[in-house]
């Protein structure tokens, strides 16, 4: 009978909170598991969904607050995760982080598609009105994403 | 990088952690007038905790701070913390998805956000400290007040259940 799948021992592994002893148990169990190597990309495309939600605050919040302007930064594959842990990358989604760069480069275009796409960004941008700057010097985008009015 | 030799200003805090704050409450809550009314509530225990606090771990302090005051006002308000997004029910029956990439990224993170707040409040808190406030799993489990191995079975699960939800 084949060893106890990892389970949960995948997420420490992905998070870089498993012990070295675990880390070679889990390496070498890989090696000959099929199931959890899917089982690691799966968890690891669900946790990248929630590393990568744009970081927001609502409108006027930094005058409030700070007084300073907000930009934040959105992770992209190169660059470091907001942790001081250990990552390990896994199939990282390097396509999905250029294509946000892509998407956000888009935003000050005033690209005029069909009716229906053109009205559905609009009601979009309403709610999360962005503005973007890239900075080539940065290995990461910056965007700013205001909810609401 | 918390400066467990120095009392920060409340000024220093707010600058510093005041997103953070926000996004934390926003990501458990779905609901940006509650996590505006959170963070105020936090820097506001803050400022009041600051005289009396005394230099040791600045992070734990605050995040246990926050999570508490976060629970106080779902208790207050009697709501579950699953407050469903604003608008969620748009582009039913619109027009075919577009193409526009913006469009793209918006959508999914607000289909990311939906699949979080259907995940149980326990699971749903591991994984916001996890991946949105960046805590380690010790922070985490300080913060919480739960042993690590719980932290790690809640993240799990509920990345787990993520996946499912995301498809």
């Amino acid at each position: 009978m084949s060893a106890a799948h990892l389970g949960e021992l995948l997420s420490a592994y992905l998070d870089g909170e498993a012990t070295g002893d675990e880390e070679e148990r889990v390496v070498l169990h890989l090696d000959g598991c099929g199931a959890c190597r899917d089982e690691l990309l799966e968890l690891d495309a669900a946790r990248a969904a929630v590393r990568s939600l744009p970081v927001l605050e609502p409108a006027g919040f930094a005058d409030k607050i700070t007084r300073e302007q907000p930009v934040v930064t959105v992770p992209l594959a190169s660059a470091a995760a907001p942790s001081r842990r250990r990552v390990r990358p896994v199939a990282w989604a390097a396509a999905a982080a250029a294509a946000l760069v892509l998407a956000v480069g888009g935003v000050g275009m005033a690209r005029s598609g069909t009716g229906g796409a053109a009205l559905e960004r609009d009601e979009m941008m309403g709610r999360h009105a962005v503005r973007v700057s890239v900075d080539p010097g940065l290995s990461a985008v910056q965007i700013v994403q205001v909810i609401g009015p | 990088m918390s400066t467990d030799d120095a009392v920060p200003s409340w000024e220093e805090v707010a600058r510093r952690h005041g997103r953070k704050i926000y996004n934390f409450a926003y990501r458990l809550s779905g609901n940006p007038d509650d996590a505006a009314d959170l963070a105020q509530e936090v820097l506001l225990r803050v400022r009041r905790g600051l005289v009396t606090y005394t230099p040791g771990s600045f992070d734990g302090w605050l995040w246990r701070i926050t999570r508490n005051a976060f629970l106080d006002m779902v208790r207050r308000r009697q709501r579950r913390p699953t407050s469903p997004l604003p608008d969620d029910d748009r582009g039913v029956g619109s027009a075919s998805p577009s193409p526009d990439e913006v469009l793209a990224t918006i959508r999914l993170s607000e289909d990311t956000q939906s699949a979080l707040l259907k995940l149980p409040y326990d699971f749903r808190e591991a994984v916001v400290l996890c991946d949105v406030v960046g805590l380690t799993y010790e922070e985490i489990a300080a913060t919480a007040e739960i042993p690590v191995g719980t932290v790690r079975s809640r993240i799990h699960r509920g990345r787990k259940m993520l996946k499912e939800l995301l498809g």
